[in-house]
């Protein structure tokens, strides 16, 4: 026998180890990759708008996952190093050169993780494609959207795989470097005692956690509302004290015991918790890890679920099923063209309504924020649409009464101020032509969404100011408007279909704008020798898919809103969704490894307890006790933690709990729920496989 | 055969220093059997780790032979490991994935000796201490005199200069104790094996030639056998019992 034939031999009896770190690699690299394919996939790529938040906000999930799968793999590297020492530090001793070992050592890690970062690697491209194909059929159906592979995905997932290898090889570099022998030969079973935990210790944890939350997200809302101050970046530290709140109620969960006014389930548990006690940190640290993936997890979820909700119930408040406006001097499709459409489609059209606004110029109030997180009032130019009390009467069909010098502003079904703009905001208005200017009163909101969707925002005017203001005023200073209804509207997507692609067709220069693109802006920023940055052509064809959400004449039509904004929505659904389920994996079996861990670590005080007259029964209670608060602390924790956070997000956003919004935590609640489900599930196969390992039946 | 030379070593907690071996200065003879005694805490495996370099020491020299190995480098350490000591450890330290044979042929095996003269070496050793019997068998399936007996075996497999044994009966019932001290003294007899042996067990000392005893990290004194086992060991339990140790220390 010769040491290579040795250290094979010692290989293949230590098979579960390595399996161990072999799957924790490859889990997080196939978790990873797959995320990465998928999330730089061309065809999501296209979709996800440059720069905007949902971008970022899929960035810090990959970060997230990213780090999730990095944890995990580095403490099942550290389990691995840990089983390794004993056979490490006996052949140290006996004499065997440190270089031998670590030339044999990175060489089996070489050959594990090599070969489980290729299998991961490999596999990522198929299970992402199953994955997208699955959500497609099951969850969301996104049209045109195609799965499509791109090398930027590739070259992540890559790029992980070896970040995540070079980790481990640290790992492995400092195992190796330890001079102390005989530290090595006890790392296996070097206990991490932690001093007494006081008794209030998980109150002071969980207060920490809300306090922590509570000063992160509700402070700086109140002092915006307050002292028009919002608070500066490091007061987001404040985050740490939840951290540090989670890592002491953790703490108390594992390591916590006292005869106190329980004394028998003190003395019931004083077993399981004596063992926890020994690896009290890394528990501790374990745990907190599943807490964070959890939030992780819920919070995607949530996410995924409120994109899907919100596209699916988008523009279900308009009166009116299709609106289009454009600018008056655009020859756009008429009525009788619209009702000929509609009847090949065999759509009967109903409440066929259609109004002119006037484009007058608004001197108004927004609120604004400087880099020192001060907020302060400005005053601005711009164009806005502008109605009168009787075609607004005609086309809402709800009376209003508005004294001359008064006006309404239009908002959506719903609306709630915000701390950017009130709806007393105006203070002038002024034709652009004529130079005709009044300063009006504010008379309060009137509701109408077709108008609100676009005009940013529109005003009803008394009758007799809208004419006075209307006089003199050019065509280039007006647009159109058509509103109808559709019977069955839900059916019509065909014709919708038909509408809007006649619609593009008939769009030239005049409807070629920018969403938030301004004329008078525009003119002023040219005026003062500046760039005008919303100036520009959208690209008007057909194919592009950004015109949805970008163009300012876009047509609206209910039926194609709600399918639309789905195919838009679909990528951030799929993507949080793959996210939480990706992180519900890491969870799951982390979890699992860990319970798996404490079996293999304490078999023989399970041997020892029954020749002191432990029963099944006994040792499956000490077994329980301590899996229940490896899975059960952790996963209350992470969804607690999100509940609250969830909950301070949504009401200090703007100090109020809307009907949706608190329908949207009961949701949460449910996909909590579903997690703690699928958790009980993990837990079941652990407990089994716990059971087995201590020999318990 | 082995010489140890003002030998310090200390612990640092914190801020604060504690100093565990003062100055140990002692000297062991070729084929000599000699255990070291004293307290808990007196740092008696301290001085044992010390002199395997298992862990650094400050001050002092530890001679091995004529060589002087305190400054050895990793490579001359290992090769000195490997050839010129040998270990017994308190849990044995066999490796569970390898059979009993092989655990014993290690540390030939680790010097790339060749392989018939090996298992020649082997057996012989496995027949000597009576496991000859449990060669296929893997350590989780012994009882632990024979996984002690195979510790010695494996110690014994390079004809080392000394045998370092830390606590080599702590884990073990008086029957086996007694079956790892006659393999210790078997090996001294008939394989001229120099035994430097680290015990609480006044039982498992008094067969020793000479005990080393041990008190706050100095040597206290040294006493010598040769007379009667049973008042030798007498000797011992009344030495320790002046120094103020534990019921554990006189066992």
């Amino acid at each position: 026998m010769t040491l290579h034939k040795l250290m094979t031999k010692l290989r293949r009896s230590n098979q579960e180890q390595y399996r161990i770190l072999g799957l924790c690699v490859f889990l997080s690299v196939l978790l990873v990759s797959s995320f990465t394919l998928m999330f730089f996939s061309p065809s999501v790529q296209e979709l996800l708008p440059p720069g905007g938040d949902t971008r970022k906000l899929m960035w810090l999930m990959l970060g997230v996952v990213a780090l999730g799968c990095l944890l995990f793999t580095l403490y099942g590297s550290g389990l691995f190093f840990r089983k390794k020492s004993r056979e490490y530090g006996v052949l140290l001793a006996l004499g065997t050169g440190r270089e031998i070992l670590a030339r044999s050592l990175f060489q089996e890690l070489a050959a594990v993780v090599g070969s489980y970062v290729l299998a991961g690697i490999l596999l990522a491209a198929p299970v992402s494609f199953l994955i997208f194909r699955l959500f497609q059929r099951l969850v969301i159906r996104t049209g045109q959207m195609q799965y499509r592979l791109g090398p930027v995905g590739i070259l992540t997932g890559l790029g992980f795989a070896a970040g995540l290898s070079v980790g481990v090889l640290i790992l492995g570099i400092r195992f190796i470097r330890r001079t102390d022998i005989m530290d090595v030969l006890n790392a296996g079973r070097k206990t991490e005692m932690v001093r007494e935990i006081r008794p209030f210790t998980g109150k002071l944890g969980a207060t920490l956690v809300v306090l922590g939350l509570f000063l992160a997200m509700a402070v700086p809302s109140l002092t915006v509302r307050m002292f028009h101050q919002g608070m500066p970046a490091f007061w987001n530290a404040t985050y740490l004290l939840s951290a540090a709140g989670l890592y002491l109620v953790m703490l108390s969960g594992v390591a916590r015991s006292g005869r106190g006014r329980n004394p028998k389930k003190y003395y019931g548990n004083i077993i399981s918790t004596s063992l926890m006690r020994f690896t009290a940190r890394q528990t501790t640290r374990n745990m907190c890890v599943i807490a964070l993936l959890v939030f992780v997890m819920v919070l995607s979820a949530f996410w995924g679920v409120m994109y899907y909700y919100s596209a699916t119930e988008s523009g279900n408040e308009a009166p009116y099923d299709y609106t289009m406006h454009c600018p008056a001097r655009e020859r756009q499709i008429s009525q009788e063209e619209t009702r000929a459409l509609a009847e090949e489609y065999n759509v009967r059209i109903t409440g066929y309504k259609e109004l002119q606004t006037l484009e007058l110029v608004v001197r108004y109030t927004e609120r604004d924020m400087d880099d020192s997180h001060r907020y302060f009032d400005v005053e601005y130019e711009k164009l806005a649409s502008f109605v009168s009390a009787a075609d607004y009467e005609r086309i809402s069909g709800t009376p209003v009464s508005l004294e001359e010098g008064a006006y309404l502003t239009v908002t959506s079904a719903g609306y709630r101020e915000s701390i950017w703009v009130s709806p007393d905001c105006l203070d002038g208005i002024k034709n652009p032509v004529t130079n005709e200017r009044l300063t009006p009163v504010y008379a309060g909101t009137a509701e109408f969404d077709n108008l609100a969707l676009y005009s940013d925002p529109a005003f009803v005017l008394s009758d007799e100011d809208y004419d006075r203001l209307a006089e003199g005023l050019t065509e280039e200073y007006k647009e159109n408007y058509a509103f109808f209804c559709a019977d069955n509207f839900k059916d019509t997507y065909a014709f919708a279909e038909a509408w809007k692609q006649a619609y593009i067709a008939r769009a030239t220069k005049f409807s070629d704008h920018w969403e938030l693109y301004d004329a008078w802006e525009e003119k002023l920023a040219l005026e003062a020798g500046e760039t005008y940055s919303y100036a520009g052509s959208i690209d008007l064809s057909k194919d592009n898919p950004r015109l949805m959400s970008n163009w300012k004449y876009w047509p609206f039509s209910k039926v194609l809103m709600k399918a639309d904004a789905m195919e838009l929505v679909a990528v951030f659904v799929i993507l949080s969704l793959y996210v939480s389920v990706i992180v519900l994996a890491s969870a799951g079996i982390m979890s699992y490894v860990r319970s798996v861990t404490i079996a293999m670590d304490n078999r023989q005080l399970f041997l020892d307890i029954r020749k002191l007259g432990a029963d099944d029964a006994y040792e499956e209670r000490v077994i329980k006790v301590q899996l229940r608060k490896i899975f059960v602390y952790p996963v209350a924790a992470g969804c607690v933690v999100t509940g609250v956070f969830s909950l301070f997000l949504t009401y200090f956003n703007d100090m109020a709990l809307e009907r949706f919004e608190v329908w949207m935590l009961l949701m949460e609640g449910g996909l909590m729920c579903l997690i703690a489900g699928v958790m009980y599930a993990v837990y079941r196969g652990a407990y089994k496989k716990t059971r087995e390992i201590v020999g318990i039946g | 055969m082995l010489k140890v030379k003002h030998l310090s070593k200390s612990y640092t907690s914190g801020n604060q220093v504690y100093p565990v071996l003062k100055d140990v200065s002692l000297e062991v003879k070729k084929g000599e059997f000699v255990a070291v005694m004293g307290p808990s805490g007196s740092g008696k495996t301290t001085l044992l780790n010390c002199i395997a370099r298992f862990i650094p020491h400050e001050e002092g020299e530890i001679f091995l032979g004529d060589k002087d190995i305190s400054h050895l480098k990793e490579k001359a350490l290992a090769r000195v490991r490997n050839r010129r000591l040998g270990f017994v450890f308190q849990d044995f330290m066999l490796l569970d994935g390898l059979t009993v044979f092989e655990n014993i042929c290690l540390p030939q095996i680790i010097a790339g000796y060749p392989l018939v003269q090996m298992e020649e070496k082997a057996g012989n050793l496995g027949r000597m201490f009576g496991i000859e019997g449990i060669f296929s068998k893997y350590p989780a399936e012994i009882s632990g005199g024979e996984r002690q007996r195979t510790a010695v075996a494996r110690a014994l497999m390079n004809k080392p200069y000394v045998i370092l044994a830390d606590e080599p009966t702590g884990n073990l019932d008086s029957k086996s104790c007694k079956a790892v001290i006659d393999a210790f003294r078997q090996a001294k007899k008939e394989l001229d094996a120099t035994i430097f042996m680290v015990t609480h067990d006044s039982f498992a000392a008094s067969f020793c030639d000479r005990v080393i005893v041990l008190k706050d990290g100095q040597v206290y004194g040294e006493l010598t056998g040769g007379g009667s086992r049973r008042a030798f060991m007498d000797q011992l339990l009344d030495t320790i019992r002046t120094l103020g140790g534990d019921d554990d220390d006189l066992a």
